[in-house]
This record gives structure tokens, sequence and C-alpha cells, in this order.
């Protein structure tokens, strides 16, 4: 059993995190546009900790905040359909470049054992060159006590998370959806917390004080 | 307007009140009728009218009817109200408002403005009196008015009788003070009397004496003001998606019949509303979620008594959500659209079709069935250029330039002033109302000069209040474009325009072909975070104050074509050599620069605009583009 909360404290690693192409979708418009987040959910990084470091049982909790607003461009693009060698119709993209981020992992026995640089593959377009995240770890934070703030990301409104990132009250709620994969290829939507919302938290999933 | 119905609180029946009559006197002069008090004042409440019943009978004033009630509320005519309207405590309920809708003045002495009385209006943002004294002078116009009260009207006869001469009488006559309507003063009276009927009066009596009575409610009770803006989660995609504009303008014409004390003000998407009870603001909460929508808020609650000392538009800083209760999971597909809801729907309705397909909600649905067909954006323009422009209001920003415009003015026609008087002094709920009308004005002269401009057949269809599309014969009418703005800006509120606060009437226009999304557009221009932002898409953004548009847009006309376009494709290449080589040629500003003189843009930078704004500005009119969105 992980006791690395109850004899230090809930603490976060934080690494450094950049990518040259970042697509965190949403849901595509009417197969043809596909618009990008500019925040990266929390469910998004714990998809991408699964195929990075496969494991049965262990959810990886994970936050990430953008050093510095990120850039949006939008890329057109045309698929083939593979059986007919036919265009499809057009597809815009947006995405991110040149991005820079905090990334903040809850320490557990698990993820102490992370090597201190690695990969992510995050976001969607995958197989066309986008995602490809570079982390390097900085430094391990000392436990913090939750304080009131604003939510810089998306997290969902499940137990397991907000205990995760020490979410003690929601004071004002901006809601929505995140998507979960479940096993196979299907999914739902999961009640989340949005940017925005005001809480009481570990400092990690706040924006910073202005 | 609907007549409200008679509440009953636990120990009273009280018929509505019809505040918004208490200051109709002042519309008469009473001297001219030679009815002035004997120092020489001139009794606005009908004092000399109602000295005993024999002058009432002369005068033919019967009382009947509630709108007699909110005239005779002073401690003067006590015996009078008691016997017109046995219990009721409405002269108290209109006394309060009166106090919570007036003027920074009411705290100030006798002494400290002096001078000849200004019953005009003296409008802050233009900086001068936009009406002359429009009191009626003859005996026969008062008997007139006096009938006109016997017969018991309501409000909107009042207006539509006596409408003109309200909007010319200022609410306060004092030299210095006389920055409102007496229109808007009058309305705002009645709403919030209306609605204080929810606090609890029991310790009081219809008997109390007035200073009294004030004095034991207004601790106790809590008033709770608020900034609301409604919001939509659709992100709208196709042109049908665009009738979520006029959606929320239904909605908010539906809720302000609804709750129709509550709205003191409505215009575009936002609204000042008041409550006593929470439980009504709950209620409101509720009826924005029923129509598919929500809201961000700023609150002022507080006590009637702190507000009456500053003032009902002292709103908290941060903005707080009106989010509903969502269930806890959704099963697939989701609303494309919205992303709240499981989606029910395919779009479009019909299966044989090229046409992608949409997973839909109900909600979307419909929204996308009832949309009014906007013609021009959906089938003419399909290969143009268009230009989405958004014209918001700041209420913030208002705030602040009112105030700094009512310190001056008052700085400017009054002596004796306090020392403090720039952290005291407030801006009353009344003459925001009267600027917010101002600014509805406005979108209708901004309508009218797109239409003139461009031609009825370059503009689509009306989408929101602040809200159009227009189609552009080529980028650079952007900025011509944002020149008429200014101009219209400058014609309407030039001392607003001169003042060294942020200008509220915000400009947002981003430029890209018309098949590119609406809501990337919508990203960059719901909120314009300066008082001029232009968004090219593709290109990038470029943002400036209001009153540097000309300057801007000259420099960068002077801009050498060949010059715009090397900056721009080395730019494209890196940003920090762009702003080195124009940094070189600003220091430079030689004759020899020839067609690659840079120099009229290069001065701007970065006081005016930074050097963001000017490479989209010099790309745009050096005609290269990022992509052709």
């Amino acid at each position: 059993m992980d006791r690395t909360t109850e004899t230090e404290g809930r603490c976060f690693l934080r690494y450094r995190l950049t990518a040259d192409l970042l697509c965190v979708g949403e849901r595509m418009r009417a197969s043809t546009y596909r618009r990008c987040l500019e925040v990266i959910p929390s469910t998004t990084l714990e998809g991408a900790f699964k195929v990075a470091f496969p494991h049965p049982d262990r959810v990886v909790y994970a936050a990430a905040k953008f050093r510095r607003p990120p850039v949006k461009e939008v890329l057109t693009y045309s698929p083939r359909d593979r059986g007919t060698n036919v265009s499809k119709l057009p597809l815009q993209v947006e995405y991110l470049t040149g991005v820079e981020a905090d990334l903040y992992v809850i320490k557990n026995d698990w993820t102490r054992k992370f090597p201190s640089r690695f990969t992510l593959q995050v976001g969607a377009m995958r197989p066309q060159g986008f995602g490809r995240c570079d982390v390097e770890f900085v430094e391990q934070l000392a436990p913090a006590n939750p304080k009131r703030g604003v939510l810089a990301l998306r997290i969902p409104d499940t137990d397991a998370a907000k205990n995760a990132f020490g979410v003690r009250t929601v004071l004002d709620l901006r809601a929505g959806y995140l998507f979960v994969p479940d096993h196979g290829h299907n999914g739902h939507y999961e009640r989340a917390l949005f940017e925005g919302s005001r809480v009481v938290a570990d400092p990690v999933v706040l924006e910073a004080e202005r | 307007m609907q007549e409200p119905e008679s509440r009953t609180t636990n120990w009273l029946i009280m018929t509505p009140p019809r505040a918004e009559f208490h200051d109709i006197g002042k519309l008469i002069d009473w001297k001219a009728v030679g009815l002035h008090d004997a120092g020489g004042g001139e009794p606005h409440e009908f004092e000399a009218c109602l000295t005993d019943s024999a002058t009432m009978e002369q005068w033919g004033i019967t009382l009947n009817g509630p709108a007699w009630e909110g005239i005779v509320r002073k401690e003067e005519f006590r015996d009078l109200r008691l016997g017109a309207w046995p219990g009721s405590l409405n002269w108290l309920l209109t006394s309060i408002a009166d106090n919570l809708a007036a003027g920074y003045g009411r705290g100030l002495k006798e002494q400290q403005v002096t001078g000849t009385p200004d019953r005009q209006v003296h409008c802050l943002w233009r900086g001068l009196d936009t009406s002359q004294d429009p009191r009626l002078k003859d005996q026969a116009d008062l008997r007139e008015m006096i009938n006109f009260l016997n017969t018991g009207p309501s409000w909107d006869d009042a207006v539509a009788k006596y409408g003109g001469l309200l909007k010319d009488r200022a609410e306060v006559a004092r030299p210095g003070l006389n920055v409102t309507t007496l229109l808007r003063h009058s309305q705002a009276v009645g709403n919030i009397a209306r609605v204080l009927m929810q606090c609890d009066l029991s310790t009081v009596s219809a008997d109390t004496p007035w200073p009294n009575a004030i004095a034991a409610v207004k601790d106790t009770n809590k008033l709770h003001v608020v900034h609301y803006q409604i919001g939509h989660h659709q992100r709208p995609f196709r042109v049908k998606d665009l009738n979520i504009f006029a959606h929320i303008a239904d909605a908010v014409r539906r809720l302000t019949t609804e709750f129709a004390d509550n709205v003191l003000a409505a215009f575009d998407n936002q609204l000042i509303l008041v409550f006593a009870s929470p439980d009504d603001f709950k209620r409101w909460n509720q009826r924005i979620w029923d129509e598919g929508l929500f809201g961000t808020f700023r609150s002022n609650e507080k006590t009637i008594g702190e507000l009456l000392s500053r003032g009902m538009m002292d709103f908290e800083k941060g903005r707080r959500w009106a989010f509903p209760e969502l269930p806890k999971t959704l099963s697939l597909p989701i609303c494309e659209n919205c992303q709240m809801d499981r989606a029910t729907h395919k779009w479009p309705l019909e299966s044989d079709t090229d046409e992608p397909r949409e997973d839909l909600c109900s909600r979307c649905l419909n929204i996308r069935q009832v949309a009014t067909p906007l013609s021009k954006l959906s089938d003419e323009w399909r290969e143009n250029s268009v230009a989405w422009v958004h014209v918001p209001l700041s209420v913030s920003d208002a705030i602040e330039s009112l105030k700094y415009l009512q310190v001056k003015y008052l700085q400017s026609r009054a002596k004796n002033l306090p020392g403090d008087l720039e952290s005291q002094i407030f801006v009353a709920f009344p003459l925001l109302a009267d600027f917010v009308e101002a600014y509805k004005e406005f979108l209708q002269q901004f309508d009218t000069m797109l239409r003139d401009t461009l031609g009825a057949d370059r503009v689509e269809e009306r989408i929101g209040e602040s809200l159009w599309c227009v189609s552009l014969q080529s980028k650079e009418e952007a900025l011509a474009l944002a020149n008429d703005a200014h101009t219209l800006a400058k014609r309407e509120f030039p001392a607003m325009l001169a003042a060294p606060t942020p200008f509220p009437i915000r400009f947002g226009i981003s430029v890209s072909r018309a098949k590119h999304p609406f809501f990337a557009h919508w990203e960059q221009i719901m909120k314009p975070q300066q008082e001029m932002v232009i968004n090219m898409v593709g290109s990038g953004r470029a943002c400036m104050r209001l009153a540097d548009v000309c300057k801007v847009s000259e420099s960068v006309r002077a801009v050498p074509r060949r010059a715009a376009h090397q900056l721009a494709t080395v730019a494209r290449v890196s940003t920090a050599l762009a702003e080195l080589s124009l940094k070189e040629k600003k220091a430079r500003s030689d004759d020899s620069a020839g067609d690659m003189d840079l120099s009229a843009i290069g001065r701007l930078v970065p006081s005016v605009i930074d050097f963001a704004s000017a490479r989209t500005l010099v790309a745009m009119m050096g005609g290269v583009d990022g992509q052709d969105y």
C-alpha cells in the first residue's frame, strides 16, 4: 500500500515540459474543424502517462500550467481515404506551438520511480507528428497547504481527483465535461471542474496570483 | 408595462408603490406659476397646493391613486397620507428608494454647492449641457398635471406624456450635480421601492416618524445588487448557430418582463439587477439555466445603510459563476455544439446529403431550426473576406470614467468641496443608466454608419445588439472600419474619449474568409482586452487605444508597400529580427530610406502600439497573410 502521502505529505514532483506542436483537442466540429484548448486537462495527461508508463492499477494524477501564453495556429490538412486514396474534406486543426509548461506529478511509490527525463505523447493528431512532449525533472516541491485561488486547468469532479489535487472546497463552480476512456475504444463524459472555478486546493492547480 | 400585483407580507397587505412619480413636481417651474414658498424656495412635492383641504380643492387634487402616494411621502404630509392611505408603508419604501437612487450630492451640504440652480442636464460624456430648463411655467400646465395624476396613471402613461421633459430635467439642480436625468432617477426609484417590499419592515408602522423609520430598517435589511452577464455554452460553427444571440436577446426580454422590478437596466447580454430576497436571485439563476444559458456576475450585497453611504454600484472585484447542477456522467455522443449535453440528433436532418454530419442535443438543434436565415453569410459571401465586429460595454470602465468626469465637473462648478472628494464620490445607478442608454443609441448609430458607409448589401442582418458581420473588399478595410468607429465615438462621447481613463465602449474586429468558424473569431472579440482590437486570422492581432486609431492608421498607410512586405516576411522567420529591424529603421529615419522607410510605424512602437500589433498591421497593408483564412 502506498504510504507516501502519509509519510511525506501530499507533494508534487515538478518537471519542465516542452513541445513544438501540441493539439489538445475538443470534439471535432462537423468532421472538419478541431478546436484546440488553451489548457491541458488532467485526464489528457493521465492518458499520456498510461501509455508512457503502463500499470494495471495506477493512475497518475498530473497537472500542467503554461509558463507563458501559448501561440495558437491553424493547419489545413487533407487526409486521404486509405481505401480509395482520395482526399477527404480538408480538415482544419488548431494547435499550439512553442509550448513551455510546468508539469506537476503527484509523488507516490510509483511515480517516484519515473526517470528524470522522458517523453510523453499528449493530445490529438499524434500519428501526424503532434503531441511529442519532452519532460525533464526539476525539483520535488515541499508539501503545501491548500489555499484559495482560481483553478488553472480541468480536473474530473470525482473524489479521487479532488483528493489528489487537494481540492477541499469548491467556492464557485465553472463546470463542463471531460472525456474518460473506458476499456476498449469506448468511453463516456465525466463532469469536471473547469479552469476559472474558485476553489480551495493545492497551489499547483491554481493560477498564479496577480 | 405589466402592473405589479399586490403582495402580502406577514403583517400587512401592501399595494405596490408607484414611487416613480415622487419627483414629478420637479417638472413645474413653481416660481413661474406663483407658488414658490416664503423663502423663495421651490416646492417640488406640491406643498403649496396641499396646505389644507380648501387649497387642495382649489387645485382639484383628489389624492386618488398610488401616484399621489409617492409624492406625499415626507413628514410634513403625515396627517394627509395617514388619512388617504392608512397603514401603508409605501412612503417609507419610496423615501429609501429615493435615497438609494440619488446621486452623490445628497451627502453634500448646501453651503458646499452654491450658485444658480442648473435644472438642465449636463452630459458628462459630451462635456456640455444637452438641454435647457424644461420646466412647465403656466398654471394651466400645473392643473393639467394634477388632473393627470388624479386618474391614477401608470408610469408608462407618464413617460408617454412627459418623457421628453423628464429626460431634459436634471434630478438635482445644484450646480455641478446636474448630471443625471430625472427620467432614469424616477424609474430606478420605482423599481427599487417595489423590491424593498420584500424587506422586514415589522419594526415600523405607518405613523413612525420619518427619520426614525429609516433608521429602524436600514441596518437590518440587505439588498443584493448584481452586475450580471449572460453566457452561452454553444460554440457557433454554422451560420444557423448564430441564432444563439437572438435566443439570448429573447431570453433577456422574457426575464425583464418576469422580473420587471428586479431588472434596473438591460443592455445586450448584461443586466443590472437588485434583489431583497436570496430566493429571488436563486429563482433568477434557475430561469437562466432553464433557457440553456449560464451567468457570471459581480455582487454588491450590503445593508441598506451601507448602500446609502457607498452607492449601489460598488461591486466586488472578481466575477463569479452561476452554473447549473450537471449530471455526473454523459454517455456518448456528446453534443458537438455546446458539449454540455448528450447528442440525440444528427444534422443535417436529411440523411442523403454530402454535408458533414454533426451530433447535436435537442436545444442546439432547436436553435438551428428556428434561426432566421442570414442569406448573405450563408450564400452570397461564401468566397468573401468578412469582418466580425463586436462593440461591448465594460461596466467597470464606465463607472471609473464617469467618476473621473463627475469629479472634474463638480470641481469646476462648486466651491468648498470636501478634500477627500475623489475617494468619497461614487457613481449612482441612474447616472450609469443614462450612460447605458447613450451606449444603446450609439449602437444604433453604429449600425446606421456601417450601412451608409459600406452599403446595405455589405452588412448582414443584425446578429446581436452589439454584433455585426460585414463583407470586406480588402483586408485593409478593417482599418477604415476602425477609423469610422473612432470618428463616431469622438462625436458622441468627446469628453469621455479625451479623459485619461479607459474608454468603456470596446471594439473588436476580426477578419477572415467567410467560411472560418465564428467561434474562433468570438474568442478574440468577445471581451476585447484593449479599446480597439483588430484580429487578422492567420496573421496576428493589433491592439490600441481608441484615441490612437487615427494616428496609427495614418502611420500604417504611410509605410511603403515594399517595406511592409519585407518586414512581414522577416517576421515570419524571426520575430526578434523583425523587431530589431524596425528599431534600427526608427533610429535612422532619414530620407534615404525611400520605399523601405518604416519610420512612420517605427515611431509608434512601443509607446502607442506594441511590435506584435505593428507587425499585424504592416502585414495587412503589405498584402501578406500568415495563411489565408
